[in-house]
């Protein structure tokens, strides 16, 4: 039993851990690309495409961790069960709240710029608006785990 | 209208028994961090999992859990 709690506890910090990498990735793969392809004029753009290139390794080795961590739950009798408990999902249903709040507010101030003049595309509204919407989930999913561990 | 608070034993049950909250986490299939909230009156737990925990402990869900009024 002593075995199995430790590889539950295991479990749950790689979550964690692999999560926020997975974030962190993202943000700057996805941030900086949208910088690229719609801020050509904008200095940043030189480095950017390499920031990018980096976010996008670390994203990936996010989401090759988060497919061999799958694989390790399915070998742990139980562990699936309890990674996503009714807390777990409460969680899940609370930091998907909070994404759809904020990308709702992202789209009333991206309608209300288009009405002072500011010429915002369509595309990069979609884009912005998925951005958000990944990154706020997933930092309300961590954000809640980790107040809950810290009690 | 009168507010209400969800009290519960588990720890002293847990401590009658030398459980550990991991233990009784396992035995009832949630994580010992779920265990810990309830324990702490931070989480309400479903309705099933009420009923595992009293379960587990042999006993009925109200010797659990109580309706206190915060009035």
């Amino acid at each position: 039993m002593k075995n199995l709690e430790s590889q539950i506890e295991e479990l749950e910090k790689m979550r964690t851990t692999w999560l926020l990498v997975f974030l962190i990735g993202f943000i700057f793969w996805d941030g900086f690309r949208i910088v690229t392809n719609h801020f050509p004029e904008n200095k940043m753009v030189n480095y950017a495409t390499t920031i990018s290139l980096l976010g996008w390794l670390t994203w990936t080795l996010g989401l090759i961790q988060m497919f061999r961590m799958g694989y390790k739950v399915k070998k742990v009798k139980q562990a699936a069960q309890i990674l996503n408990d009714e807390l777990v999902e409460l969680n899940r249903l609370k930091s998907w709240r909070i994404a759809f709040i904020t990308v709702v507010l992202a789209q009333l101030a991206i309608m209300a710029l288009s009405l002072l003049s500011f010429d915002i595309s369509g595309i990069l509204s979609a884009e912005i608006s998925i951005f958000i919407a990944v990154t706020v989930a997933l930092s309300a999913f961590i954000y809640y785990n980790k107040s809950i561990a810290n009690g | 209208m009168a507010e209400f608070e969800l009290k519960n034993t588990i720890k002293v049950e847990r401590a009658k028994r030398n459980m550990t909250q991991a233990e009784l986490a396992l035995m009832i299939g949630v994580s010992r961090k779920t265990i810990n909230t309830i324990e702490t009156g931070k989480f309400i737990p479903s309705t099933i999992t009420a009923f595992r925990i009293a379960k587990a402990f042999n006993v009925r869900p109200e010797q659990i859990f109580e309706l206190v009024s915060n009035e």
